[in-house]
């Protein structure tokens, strides 16, 4: 019973803005008498494949001069 | 170029989002900062302390630079003149020089802090309870040639040469701190900030009495490129408030534009010192990402230097002091003509 399954490469693909993993394929071979093959899990870890840039906010501050108010001038004619 | 900062208090309503801009507060649970209404016209921060009696609230902003000369400009106003605010010049951790209220309606700068040595105290009643007043504070750090000068509504009311305004091993400045001392519900007020060093041939000393208005992007530009989560895309990126992920734009793809239409300033015929355009823009996960911020004025796009973009959101902050279609000051017409925007820079 040759039971041995040996995963020897996962391509992936990446696509979209960098939010989404799609893996397309995964070979496997089984070689012997292989009766049951069972993968509960994938472990894929992504990394450095974000470049997208998001914006949730654009401002502009502009600075002005404000008046200068004079108070309290007080005329006194003689 | 020579500003560094501004500061309208008129993008968010939290204090969470408002360190995105600041670099740290310290505040305890009984005491409250809250952004609102409190401004002449607009929003404006306040800093209060809500339960028990006195404590400290400050908020430092580290300027990225070490300049030995700091001008800075801020509208202040306290419920109540018998507790003593301020703004510091640090370096690390050490404060050099700043300017402290005092309850007769004078203003001290001291060496040191507040507990400091005194440099010079203006004449009494500058300052009355519930009335904002405008307060520049210039000071370049040395042992022996500092100079301290200090201005309240544009008018200059100290000016001392010769001090020892040095209070550590550098004679650097490389943060500003809004030093509170607050009361029980006595609520002290600032707005309007900016700050800038010496250099450059623009903005290089102070601004006089300056407001800081807040713009928003009102219709499409000239360059659409990003993508919007829903609609279209100047109403992803318009609110008053930031909304992080509920609306958005985004793009990957370097080149790529946005500019968006601007509504105008306020009624009025007014001296334009600088526009700085600010961006809360993030990249969702690990990798390398830089943006500029644009304008479009005279029919050309100009962009601003390259902007590091982090995986949580932070607010980028682009000054154009000058018009750079005519490389002098803006006017009131070009600003209310001029899109703003962003690129996907790297």
């Amino acid at each position: 019973m040759a039971d041995e399954v040996r995963v020897t490469q996962i391509p992936v693909e990446v696509i979209g803005e960098g939010d989404i993993l799609r893996v397309t394929q995964i070979p496997v071979e089984v070689t012997g008498l292989g009766d049951v093959l069972r993968i509960s899990q994938i472990p894929v870890e992504v990394i450095g494949l974000s470049d997208l840039l998001r914006v949730s906010q654009i401002y502009a501050e502009v600075l002005i001069a404000v008046a200068t108010e004079v108070r309290g001038i007080r005329w006194q004619v003689s | 170029m020579t500003l560094l900062f501004t500061e309208s208090f008129d993008w968010t309503t939290t204090v969470a989002q408002l360190l995105r801009k600041w670099t740290s507060t310290s505040f305890s649970t009984t005491n409250s900062s809250t952004i609102g209404a409190y401004g002449a016209t607009d929003n404006a921060l306040r800093v209060l302390r809500d339960a028990g009696s006195f404590d400290y609230m400050n908020w430092l902003k580290g300027l990225g630079s070490s300049p030995s000369t700091l001008i800075t400009g801020t509208r202040f106003k306290q419920d109540n003149i018998a507790v003593t605010s301020g703004v510091e010049y640090l370096d690390g951790s050490t404060i050099h020089v700043g300017w402290y209220s005092n309850t007769n309606g004078s203003i001290s700068v001291r060496r040191g802090g507040a507990g400091g040595t005194i440099l010079g105290t203006t004449v009494t009643g500058l300052l009355s309870s519930t009335v904002w007043s405008y307060i520049e504070f210039k000071a370049t750090i040395h042992d022996t040639t500092g100079v301290v000068v200090l201005k309240v509504n544009g008018v200059e009311v100290l000016n001392l040469t010769n001090q020892d305004t040095r209070n550590g091993a550098n004679a650097q400045v490389t943060s500003l701190q809004i030093y509170n001392i607050v009361a029980n519900t006595v609520g002290t007020y600032w707005d309007d900030i900016y700050i800038c060093d010496t250099n450059g041939a623009v903005n290089n000393d102070f601004l006089g009495d300056v407001a800081v208005k807040r713009l928003l992007p009102s219709g499409a530009g000239n360059s659409t490129d990003f993508t919007p989560s829903a609609g279209s895309n100047y109403a992803c990126v318009d609110e008053a408030a930031v909304n992080d992920d509920t609306d958005y734009v985004q793009s990957t793809t370097v080149g790529h534009k946005d500019l968006y239409a601007f509504g105008d300033l306020p009624t009025g015929t007014w001296v334009i010192k600088g526009v700085a355009v600010n961006l809360q823009a993030k990249k969702p996960d690990a990798g390398s990402r830089t943006a500029r911020a644009l304008t479009r004025t005279g029919a050309t796009d100009y962009e601003g230097g390259d902007l590091s973009v982090g995986i949580a959101y932070a607010n980028l902050q682009t000054f154009f002091e000058t018009n750079p279609n005519t490389g002098v000051a803006w006017t009131h017409s070009e600003v209310d003509g001029a899109e703003f925007g962003e690129k996907v820079q790297a």
